[in-house]
């Protein structure tokens, strides 16, 4: 009995949206209390170092300084600044490899102390009057340098030189077996960049410690509730004495605060509890970009078996991946890299090994799509390899080898829908297909080619760590409703898909809904913003919130209008029954009804969430200049398979910017490090994220092939935008000058050097 | 550094008041004056969420001294509209979608109030040069053109009336 | 660091005079930022923005004078400068984000001195030369001659550059300009040249090139340009001649392109605006 839903499905003004159009929304690094201190950071200049001495004195005694912190009077707790030790599941032990300061420096820019005073510029002069004495230790830049026996180790491992936590090995079927079953092998190695998440509010916190020892910490954290655990830890505090909220906005997330990425929080509250006063830390731009964790760089081999006719008899992943100085996801991504690599196609023999290994370079971490990108890049860019070589269509031989619902593949839930077959089709139609392969006269210089590329993801973190969320759904007096859950909203909608999905279940108006959120304090345990989670897990808790909320008000509607709560139903906040319509009562009646003799209606969700695979298909059109190597896309269709999408706007909102992140990817974004280990591109004018005239026109196709697991059918979409984008445009690329390029960016000059090798 | 007396007009109101010279145009609006609106991204003029209308032109606040500011009139995103007649711009970012985390919207709006203050039919390109030293990380871009056309188009019908 | 408005440019000679070492600022794109990453900290700046005596562009004798405030936009979107000097009003259109453009003057551009500077190959090719004024008087130096390295010019301490100054182009005369960077907006150039050609029934009669980004200050191709002069615009030997052009240029690696990548780039741009002129000569 499927009905048209009222709510769900329609693009209705979002609720953060006049708040923020006004400038009248609040961000963590807007907050000022009375009393508050500025916070400062001193950064190790060196990549790799033992501080032998360190004397805070003369900052101390400057006018205004109010506390230094150092790793000698902050506490000795390590941690992984990572969500990551709030759900990795036994017998898998969190990597924790941090403290809040330590008495070594890993990376340029490591954390060596801080100061609080009472305006900014005289916490930056006491930085300068900190005097430090480093050991210089050897240093290790590269991944595949730093496993070496001779490397310098940073940290303790136990899986093998440098390499945080385990590593992964994925396994299906007999891969020795596939390989000898084909009738050809392709072998290739990509090697990815780092990008850098960019959001526009760099990291921050403001730390308040109460007279009575109470801690409340403002964030810029896209985990609430995982980050006050890792503040509590730290501490030695009951969770019940730590409250960590959003204020409520956030200026983008992107993966980096999933935790306390540069640890803005404990740092904050160290200098808080060390002062006696409210202390606020927003870093820089160039602190964020050299301290905070970036996307991970590093090598992905493909080597696939395949039959004559396209089919796919095997498939070997590797990845090696860097971690930078600190673990943070860094145990997590090579598994999901593998793990959505493996799963786009059916293939009976499969196989991946992956990991991280530590170097002396900023700490990579979550960025959206959380490995899958540099994993894809290398799949889909083979598998156009394989089709050309093969003489077929890129679609065909994709379309032969897809994964289909039913099929067995190596994740431990089952595959129960996709509409990438139709992502496919749609989106080849929107990018005038045929047209590939015919656009350019040998003469022309420039050269436009097409291309694409597909993949999946995933709609919650299960099964690479745990993931469950909690709800509640509170019936006021009036018969409206206040949804509490503890997810933030980092502008990708949440609050408004969540109480879209709220409303819908209960049977009233979105204007009814009331919404708390991305709080410690005022909702139950929920892990937050990422694994483009948020509509499909915690959208399934305040869907059983509501359906909680509304079977109790159903009950006590019934013996108030003399019938069964089966018959009854609820639509524009009437209750009725769905035998006799005049047997019918408004919500706000019941709702007062029962407050006048003792009752509120509280709907508790709490769930764990199943996973469902969202589908996508890229396509891209490019131009290439011969003359300078410059890339420009000149068009991006993107063909999403969302399951349903609760909110058509939000979710072509997700998709676009997914995709210009993901242009960025493909052609220009980059950090590289010099030989002392210092970023070269720490901030906006050096590191190449796209502007407005970067972005050519966006074409985002929804495709609804609901799963059964999802609310309302809803899958994951905020990652999936990017996932594919940089194969698509690569094979584009291909298509325009006949060149296959192995590593991103295809910035203008790799692709002139290239054009220039084959002449 | 001697405090000096810094006089303008914010939002069309006169303010008077003490700044040190050392102080640029964004930290006297969000820290002395509390129009917390404006946001600040990277400090150097790189990202454009600093972006005020100045005697009629968008500008990066966080790289005008303060002094440079004395005798001009300076307009926030707090000052071009209100709760119950909100800015055209304003309302065709909600309704377009054109607003996400929300960081880069202040700047990015009043980068595009300044040139349909000036022009009521600008062309895609022209507004992709406009907020083209706006950095936007979430959008991708396309709802926030779309946005500004359609305010342009508001705003068209509403003079033409 | 003080911030000290002078009310007329008299005011502002004297008070420079009187502490040379004192920083001046206009439109504050390049000094604020320098400022803040603490790259240089001048106890004291004297603002000239407000300086009305010093932003006008006038069409003088055959000669379009530009005072030192006049915004990279106001050049962009300025007729005059787009009937006399279109090459410029291109070069300024292309300078950071509109922000920068509404703040950032000519007088800036040329005073920082950057090797990547935007302008400079566009003036350097119109044969621009600059006013340089003191309490003790003004000398006018030629453009070529006004930089000499990276940041560096022959300003003295106590002078202010206060006008720029070249030839308007000529009916017979076409001109080319293009900036290649990074991306299309708020980039640094990794190489921008500037062409400036009299030619007769597409016949190359003179031409001046310049470079930006390929050396510690504009290169001009005086080589390629003598090796050109003659030549038709549709002749095949074009691409030939032009191919070497980077062996003039002097660049260096960084983070934006490799020495290599800038010579070669140097050519390719050149031969783009030869095709050019070959179009505006046609049409």
């Amino acid at each position: 009995m499927k009905k048209d839903y009222t709510v769900v499905g329609k693009n209705i003004r979002k609720l953060d949206a006049i708040e923020k159009a006004m400038g009248a929304a609040t961000f963590t690094t807007d907050i000022k209390l009375p009393g508050m201190l500025y916070g400062k950071v001193l950064r190790s200049p060196y990549p790799h170092a033992r501080i032998v001495k360190i004397d805070t004195s003369k900052a101390e005694a400057l006018p205004g300084v109010k506390a230094v912190a150092t790793y000698l009077n902050t506490p000795r707790v390590k941690f992984n600044t990572s969500a990551t030790s709030t759900f990795t599941i036994p017998p898998l032990q969190p990597v924790e490899d941090q403290y809040v300061f330590d008495s070594v420096v890993r990376y340029v820019g490591d954390e060596v102390a801080a100061v609080a005073a009472t305006s900014k510029k005289v916490a930056e002069e006491a930085l300068e009057l900190i005097e430090v004495e480093y050991e210089l230790l050897p240093t290790v830049f590269d991944p595949l340098a730093a496993m070496k026996e001779e490397a310098p180790s940073l940290h303790h491992c136990e899986a093998g030189k440098n390499v945080p936590g385990e590593k992964i090995h994925i396994e299906m079927g007999d891969i020795e077996l596939g390989f000898a079953e084909a009738d050809y092998v392709f072998e290739h190695t990509f090697k990815l960049p780092v990008q850098k998440q960019a959001q526009m509010e760099t990291q921050a916190a403001v730390a308040q410690v109460s007279v009575d020892g109470k801690v409340t910490v403002w964030s810029t954290t896209q985990t609430p509730h995982p980050s006050r655990r890792i503040l509590a830890t730290i501490f030695g505090l009951p969770y019940s004495k730590v409250r960590v909220l959003n204020p409520p906005y956030i200026g983008g997330g992107f993966g980096v605060r999933i935790g306390l990425s540069a640890k803005a929080e404990p740092i904050a509250l160290a200098l808080a509890m060390l002062a006696k006063q409210p202390v606020k830390v927003v870093y820089d731009r160039k602190e964020d970009f050299i301290a905070s964790d970036t996307r991970h760089s590093g090598y992905v081999t493909v080597k696939t078996g395949v039959k004559k006719d396209g089919t796919f008899t095997a498939r070997k992943i590797m990845g090696i991946l860097n971690s930078g100085a600190y673990c943070s996801w860094s145990a997590e991504t090579p598994g999901v890299l593998g793990a959505m690599g493996l799963s786009i196609y059916y293939c009976p023999n499969q196989m991946y090994d992956g990991h991280s290994v530590y170097t002396n370079t900023t700490p990579a971490g979550a960025m959206r799509g959380f490995g899958n990108p540099q994993g894809m890049f290398a799949v889909d860019s083979q598998v156009d390899i394989i089709a050309e070589e093969l003489g077929m269509d890129p679609m065909e031989i994709r379309r032969k080898n897809i994964m289909r619902p039913g099929l067995p593949w190596v994740l431990p839930y089952p595959c129960q829908s996709s509409g990438l077959e139709e992502c496919m089709d749609l989106g080849a139609k929107a990018i005038v297909w045929d047209q590939r392969g015919k656009q350019n006269q040998d003469s022309d210089t420039i050269r436009r080619g097409i291309g694409m590329a597909i993949g999946t993801h995933v709609s919650n973190a299960w099964p690479f760590c745990g993931d469950y969320s909690n709800a509640y759904v509170t019936v006021q007096q009036d018969g409206s409703i206040q949804v509490a859950s503890g997810v933030p909203d980092m502008g990708t909608g949440t609050i408004t898909t969540l109480s879209q999905m709220a409303a819908e279940v209960m049977g009233i108006a979105f204007g009814q809904v009331g919404i708390t959120f991305a709080d410690t304090e005022s909702t139950p345990f929920e892990i937050g913003s990422h694994a483009s989670r948020t509509c499909y897990a915690s959208g399934t808790a305040v869907v059983a919130a509501a359906q909680d909320a509304r079977k109790q008000v159903f009950e006590y509607a019934a013996n108030m209008l003399e019938v069964t709560p089966g018959e009854l139903d609820i639509e524009n906040g009437i209750i009725y029954s769905t035998l006799t319509q005049e047997k019918n009562i408004s919500l706000g009646q019941v709702a007062m009804e029962a407050h006048l003799r003792g009752q509120q209606f509280i709907g508790v969700g709490r769930i764990i969430p199943q996973n469902a695979p969202p589908y996508l298909a890229h396509f891209a059109e490019v131009e290439v200049d011969t003359e300078t190597g410059k890339v420009r896309v000149t068009k991006m269709v993107a063909a999403h398979d969302v399951g349903k999408a609760i909110h058509p706007l939000i979710v072509e909102g997700q998709l676009e910017g997914g995709l210009a992140m993901g242009i960025g990817y493909a052609l220009s974004e980059e950090i590289k490090y010099d030989d002392r280990g210092r970023q070269l591109n720490n901030g906006f004018h050096k590191y190449m994220l796209p502007t407005a005239m970067d972005i050519p026109e966006l074409e985002a196709i929804i495709v609804e092939a609901e799963d059964p697991t999802g609310p309302f059918g809803a899958k994951g979409v905020g990652e999936t935008g990017l996932v594919a984008t940089a194969a698509a445009i690569a094979n584009a690329v291909y298509d325009a000058i006949g060149i296959r390029f192995f590593e991103i960016p295809l910035t203008e000059e790799r692709v002139y050097r290239a054009l220039k090798e084959r002449k | 550094m001697q405090k000096k007396i810094l006089k303008f007009k914010l939002n069309g109101e006169l303010m008077e008041l003490l700044v040190s010279p050392s102080d640029t145009l964004v930290d006297v609006v969000r820290d002395k004056l509390g129009l917390t609106g404006t946001k600040k991204g990277c400090g150097k003029g790189e990202c454009g969420a600093c972006t005020v209308i100045m005697n009629g032109q968008s500008v990066n606040s966080c790289i005008v001294p303060a002094m440079q500011a004395m005798d001009a009139e300076v307009e926030t995103i707090e000052g071009i509209g209100t709760s119950d007649k909100m800015h055209p711009l304003q309302e065709t970012f909600i309704d377009y979608g054109a607003i996400q985390c929300g960081f880069c919207t202040p700047g990015m709006i009043m980068s595009a109030k300044a040139l349909l203050d000036g022009n009521l039919s600008p062309s895609r390109l022209q507004i992709k040069e406009t907020i083209a030293g706006n950095i936007c990380r979430c959008t991708g871009y396309v709802k926030i053109e779309q946005a500004v056309l359609a305010a342009a188009d508001k705003l068209k019908a509403s003079k033409d009336k | 660091m003080d911030v000290i408005t002078p009310q007329n440019l008299q005011e502002a000679l004297e008070e420079l005079a009187k502490d040379p070492c004192a920083g001046v600022l206009a439109g504050g794109t390049d000094l604020l930022v320098k400022w803040k990453s603490n790259t240089i900290n001048p106890p004291r700046v004297f603002t000239i923005l407000g300086l009305q005596e010093l932003n006008f562009i006038r069409e003088e004798e055959g000669r379009l004078c530009i005072g030192p405030l006049v915004t990279h936009q106001d050049l962009a979107e300025s007729a005059v400068v787009q009937r006399h000097a279109p090459l410029l009003a291109k070069a300024c259109a292309q300078v950071g984000s509109l922000q920068i453009r509404n703040r950032g003057t000519i007088g800036g551009n040329l005073v920082t001195a950057s090797p990547a500077g935007d302008t400079i190959p566009a003036l350097v090719v119109l044969n621009a030369s600059v006013v340089l004024q003191s309490a003790q008087g003004e000398r006018q130096v030629p453009l070529r001659e006004f930089i000499t390295g990276p940041g560096k010019t022959v300003l003295q301490p106590g002078e202010l550059l206060t006008a720029v100054s070249f030839p308007c182009m000529e009916a017979t005369e076409v001109g080319f300009y293009r900036k290649l960077g990074q991306r299309q907006a708020m980039a640094i150039s990794i190489v921008n040249l500037a062409l400036k050609a009299t030619l007769e029934n597409a016949v190359i009669k003179d031409i001046s090139i310049a470079c930006g980004s390929v050396g510690p200050t504009v290169v001009e191709l005086k080589r390629t340009a003598n090796r050109l002069k003659g030549h038709s615009l549709d002749t095949s030997e074009l691409r030939n001649i032009v191919v070497n052009a980077g062996d003039e240029t002097n660049p260096i690696s960084d983070i934006r392109a490799s020495e290599e990548y800038r010579r070669q780039m140097v050519g390719e741009l050149l031969y783009e605006g030869l095709q050019s002129l070959r179009r505006q000569s046609a049409g």
